[in-house]
Parts: C-alpha cells; sequence; structure tokens
C-alpha cells in the first residue's frame, strides 16, 4: 500500500518509499535501458549535435558517481577532509595490473580484491589521520597522496617500464545467468561504450546501493553524529576513533574498486593518470550536485560529465557564438571559464547543489495546487 | 562502596593548569534517589559530571566506582566515555549535545546506538536482521516521542527548533538510550518558566515510571528543593555542603555561596 505519505515504520526505511518516488523509479529503469540503444544509433543530429559521444561520457559519469558517492561519504556525511582519494584511484589500478594483467587472476576477482585492498589500506591510511582535523587533516591526506605516488611510478617502471601499463578487455565467465554469450566462446568479453555501460551501471547501482543503505543505517547516523559533534557522539556510546576509521575504510574500498573499474575501462594507465587535481574534481562533483547525500554525487557526476559536450557543442556551432573569435581561439579556456560561471550561478541560486534545484521542481508538484 | 550506592565517588579533583576545578568531591549517590548537585557558576558541577562520564581524567588519587545492574562494581576512571556509556550511564549538556542537522528521529535513534549490533556490511547489504533491528528501535523510539509528545517534529532537522524543544529532545535522546543512571546538566538552563515546569514534570513522571536514578545539575533552588531527594553544594570546587534539601538550606557556607557574606 504505497501512497504519498508512508503509513507504517517499515515503509520509512525503504528507499522508495511513496508511490511517486516509485514512478520516478521506473521511469529511471527506462531510461536507463533506452540510453545506451539510443546513444548507438546511426543518427546525425541537426547542426553537428554531438551523438557518438554521449555515451562514453555517461560511462565516465558512472564512475565518477562511485568515487563522487564514496567522496561525500566521508566528507559530506562525516566531515573528514580527505584528498587521498587520487591515491586509492591508484591503488586499484595497481591491485588490477599486478592481479589481472601481470597474473591473469579472472576480471570479477581482481574488482573484488581492489575493493578489499582499498578497505584495508583505508583503514591503514586512517590511523594517523584520526589525529587530525580540519585543514591539518587536508594536508596529512596529501602527504599519502604523495607516498602513493611513489609507489605507483616505482611499481609502474618496475613492471611495464616506461610504456606504461596495456589492460586487456576483460570478459564475465560464461556460466554466469543472463549473459548473451556467443557460441564457440568462454565468456562474455566487456568491450565498446555499449557493453561497458551495462557493467558500469551495474557496479554504479550496486556500489551506491550499498552507501545509501549504509548512511541510513546505525553505522550512518554515527557517521553523521561525529561530523556534527563528537564529544556527544562518544557520550551515546559511539566509538569514534573507530567510527573514522570504518567511514575511511568503506570509502576508500569503493575509490579503488572505481579505479581498477577505469583502469581497464581505459585500457591504459600511464604515468601521469593521477594528479592531484583529479580530488577537486571529485569535490566539484558533490558540492554542486548536492553536499551530504547520494543523489547529489550522481547528479554532480553527470553534470560534471554532460554540461560539458553541451557548451562545447554550444560554443562552436551556434550562430553568434561561432563567430566570436576569442571563444574559438582560446577553445579549451573558454569552456573551462563556462562551467566556472556555471558551478558559481548554481551554488549562489542554489546552495543546497542540483538536488535542491530538484526538490524546489519536486515540491512545486507535490504541492499543486497550493504553491505559488 | 556502600551496597545501596549507584556511583561512589572519592577524592575527585580535576585540574587545569594551576586551577583545580574541583577539588577532592565525595559522594555515595544511592541506586533510585533524585540527587542534585548545586553551587554558584564556575563551582566545578559540570567538570565534576565530564569526571564521572570519562570526558576529563581526574587527578591521581581518585576513585569513580559504578555498580552497574549485574551488581558488578566498575572503576570509571580511565576509561573512555563510549565505554562508560555502555555501563549504563547517560547524560545531558548544559548547552546542548544533540546533531543539529539530523531529525529529531535520527537524533533518538542515537540513542539507541549501543542497543543495536548490525554494522557496516549488514547496513549497506539491509540484511533482513538490520531491517528487524532498525524497526525494533523505532518502536523503542516512538515510545519516547510520545511520552515527551514530539510527534509533531519527527522529521524536522533539530537544530531550527526552539531551544526548550531541544532540551526536551535531548532528554529524549538518554530516556532512549535506557540508562541505569542519568546525569542531567542543566535540563532547564534557559527555558522559559512554563517550558521548566513541563521539564521538572518530565523528569517526575521518567522517574516514576523507570525508576531511575538521576544525578541533576540545577541552579534553580525552587526547583531542587521540590523535588531532590539529597543534595551536594559546590563552591570553587570544593563541597561546602551535603544532605537532603532542607538539611543543605540551612548550611551558612552554602546561603554565603548563593547570596554572598554579609
Amino acid at each position: 500500500m504505497a501512497t504519498r505519505y508512508t503509513t507504517d515504520y517499515r515503509q520509512d526505511l525503504r528507499l522508495l518509499r511513496t508511490r511517486p518516488q516509485q514512478v520516478l523509479a521506473l521511469v529511471l529503469v527506462i531510461v536507463a535501458i533506452a540510453v545506451p540503444f539510443i546513444f548507438t544509433m546511426d543518427y546525425r543530429p541537426p547542426m553537428n549535435f554531438p551523438w557518438a559521444s554521449w555515451l562514453t561520457n555517461i560511462n565516465f559519469a558512472l564512475f565518477a558517481a562511485i568515487v563522487a558517492a564514496a567522496f561525500n561519504l566521508l566528507l559530506g556525511y562525516t566531515h573528514q577532509i580527505s584528498v587521498a582519494h587520487a591515491a586509492f584511484l591508484m591503488l586499484g589500478t595497481i591491485v588490477a595490473a599486478w592481479m589481472g594483467v601481470i597474473h591473469g587472476v579472472p576480471f570479477l576477482l581482481v574488482l573484488v580484491a581492489a575493493t578489499i585492498s582499498g578497505a584495508i589500506v583505508g583503514a591503514i591510511v586512517a590511523l594517523p589521520a584520526l589525529r587530525f582535523r580540519g585543514l591539518y587533516l587536508l594536508v596529512a591526506t596529501l602527504g599519502v597522496h604523495f607516498i602513493f605516488l611513489f609507489v605507483y611510478r616505482v611499481f609502474l617502471v618496475h613492471y611495464f617500464g616506461f610504456a606504461g601499463i596495456r589492460f586487456e578487455r576483460p570478459t564475465l565467465p560464461g556460466w554466469l545467468p543472463f549473459l548473451p554469450v556467443e557460441e564457440g566462446e568462454a565468456g562474455f568479453m566487456i568491450a565498446g561504450t555499449f557493453r561497458w555501460y551495462w557493467f558500469l551501471l551495474l557496479m554504479a547501482v550496486l556500489s551506491i546501493g550499498f552507501m545509501s543503505n549504509l548512511v541510513r543505517s546505525r553505522e550512518g547516523r554515527a557517521f553523521r553524529a561525529i561530523a556534527e559533534h563528537d564529544v556527544s557522539a562518544s557520550l551515546i556510546g559511539i566509538n569514534v576513533t573507530k567510527t573514522k576509521l570504518l567511514a575511511f575504510s568503506v570509502s576508500s574500498a569503493f575509490v579503488s574498486l572505481s579505479g581498477a573499474l577505469s583502469s581497464y575501462y581505459l585500457g591504459a594507465r600511464g604515468e601521469d593518470s593521477f594528479n592531484f587535481g583529479l580530488v577537486l574534481n571529485f569535490a566539484i562533483m558533490i558540492i554542486v550536485g548536492g553536499y551530504a547525500t547520494m543523489r547529489g554525487a550522481v547528479f554532480g557526476a553527470f553534470f560534471f560529465y554532460l554540461a560539458p559536450l553541451l557548451f562545447r557543442w554550444g560554443t562552436v556551432n551556434t550562430p553568434i557564438l561561432r563567430d566570436i573569435d576569442v571563444l574559438q581561439r582560446y577553445e579549451s579556456e573558454t569552456h573551462l571559464a563556462i562551467f566556472g560561471i556555471l558551478i558559481i550561478l548554481i551554488l549562489v541560486l542554489r546552495p543546497a547543489g542540483l538536488v535542491g534545484v530538484w526538490d524546489s521542481i519536486k515540491n512545486y508538484f507535490a504541492r499543486w495546487p497550493y504553491t505559488t | 562502596m556502600n551496597p545501596d550506592s549507584i556511583l561512589s565517588i572519592q577524592d575527585v579533583s580535576v585540574t587545569f593548569g594551576g586551577i583545580r576545578a574541583a577539588a577532592g568531591v565525595s559522594a555515595e549517590i544511592e541506586r533510585g534517589e533524585l540527587f542534585a548537585l548545586i553551587g554558584p557558576n564556575g563551582a566545578g558541577k559540570t567538570t565534576l559530571v565530564n569526571a564521572i562520564t570519562g570526558v576529563y581524567e581526574p587527578d591521581p588519587g581518585a576513585s569513580i566506582r559504578y555498580r552497574d545492574r549485574d551488581g558488578k562494581v566498575r572503576d570509571l576512571v580511565g576509561r573512555k566515555p563510549h565505554h562508560i556509556v555502555r555501563l549504563g550511564l547517560s547524560r545531558t549538556f548544559q548547552n546542548l549535545g544533540l546533531f543539529p542537522q539530523l531529525s529529531t528521529l535520527d537524533n533518538l535513534l542515537l540513542g539507541r546506538y549501543t542497543h543495536q549490533r548490525s554494522g557496516v556490511l549488514s547496513g549497506g547489504f539491509r540484511t533482513r536482521r538490520a531491517i528487524a533491528e532498525e524497526l525494533e528501535q523505532r518502536e523503542a523510539v516512538e515510545q519516547v516521542i510520545e511520552l515527551l509528545k514530539l510527534s509533531e517534529y519527527r522529521w524536522e532537522p533539530v537544530g531550527g527548533l526552539p531551544y526548550g524543544l531541544q532540551k526536551r529532545i535531548e532528554l529524549g535522546r538518554v530516556l532512549a538510550m535506557e540508562p541505569d543512571l542519568l546525569l542531567l546538566d542543566e535540563p532547564m538552563a534557559g527555558m522559559s518558566a512554563d517550558a521548566r515546569l513541563d521539564i521538572v514534570r518530565f523528569i517526575f513522571e521518567i522517574r516514576e515510571a523507570l525508576g531511575l536514578t538521576i544525578l541533576m545539575i540545577e541552579h534553580d533552588m525552587a526547583v531542587v528543593m521540590s523535588i531532590a531527594d539529597r543534595v551536594m553544594a559546590l563552591n570553587f570546587g570544593q563541597p561546602i555542603g551535603l544532605g537532603t534539601p532542607e538539611e543543605v538550606q540551612a548550611i551558612p557556607a552554602v546561603v554565603e555561596a548563593y547570596l554572598g557574606a554579609e
């Protein structure tokens, strides 16, 4: 009996509590299923609208959504500022390269291993970090980033030389259900944006689903309690140290998973794949998307990868803009500047980010006709 | 330690730099009583509560012992706050220890933290047991919501609610913890006369219904005199009187501390 409002406690615990939420979820599922088919159609839209790049960028947004959600878990929910997340992307890559490329361990096992190593290393890294707060924590985790840069480079040169790591196309075992394995093949090779989309979608749904459940559970509440008042949290029985460690660990696990996934997706990883600025991208995603919400991380990741497609197209193809010389000559700076303006506009108009935009639209309809 | 007492404090001193915020305080708190701690500002009342709950470490030589519900005597000195809480002591804060951005419901559910077992994995995968546990806690919290009349504010972030209401929610959170010993640090500070009356009534009801032992810091002498079983007065960290409200009220040093010397 799902209605607009909840009627029992069990219903309050669900992710999709009310009928409108369930309808919306259904629409999302339909869109998610339609998207890869639409963007792989051989279609040339008018005015050179970039059709083929959409699916690639959507795939990037799916990786990023996992990392942004994990980052939000730590920064947004637990208020632990860490810039070590590029380090955990490196960790995922190292695990994938060492197990998958060198030792030929099956793809799915590599992903599990990357997740577990992320959790373990995350907890170890958090041990010294627990002593710090705020900017001090930020600088301490920056130290972690530098250490990982060193480890990654030594690993890379030792095993792969200066050419960088080349990842094979991953294969899913043939015995898994629902896989359209072609005859004569042992498994299902994940190749091309179309097939990757499905796999990444599954991974993103599982990871973000896990984290959304977590933040609504006992430990998730403890994360938020520590963020707001740690003395008070300890006086209701929360072991603050252990809980911070858990938050670091879970967050790092998913970042490491995403690192392994993205390495396979990109097929190659070199020395300069993980610069420090990467972490700032995720910060942009969670702030623009919506701080301390799981939806916000997803919104932010999609905004980050899809909005540039739009204005890149806009500045090159629209009649007036394409004649402005400055815009064309400094193309990439123009795109950055537009992106910057957009970020500032969103934050000024809706401090809660894209989630805030979404909620005001939702409330407009939810309260209709009593809306002004 | 006296067999009837739930908490025994012996020679508790707390020193910050050169300042002795509490100097050799001793007291036995009996199971089931309402023990009030009074004294002017800076007398060391909150410091004492902080020493009991493990926020501050008392100076060497102090002994704070607590008898848990199974009759086992535990030494509290040197334990971390979250360990002490798990033994059955809960406290409220003088200037609110709520989590302002969380809803009333989440704040109260956090009071059930030690009654829950589910961890990161069972929470993330939403196992059957984790859901069952969560529902149990919700039922428990709803009882507190009903008792303290908080149902309208269930989903509101507590930070935006009026001060008196927040005090009441904090009281609700310690109740949700189901402690044996409740430490209330000025539960009525900064509240209007009506709201104070409400809190007094709630404290009374709680005591009747749950048979808790309560250690309460309070400034309002009228309140203390009417509801406390025993009172200890502190001044400059030192105990200056201990006994029934009438006895303590008659001690010249107490009168002097409150009203100034003649």
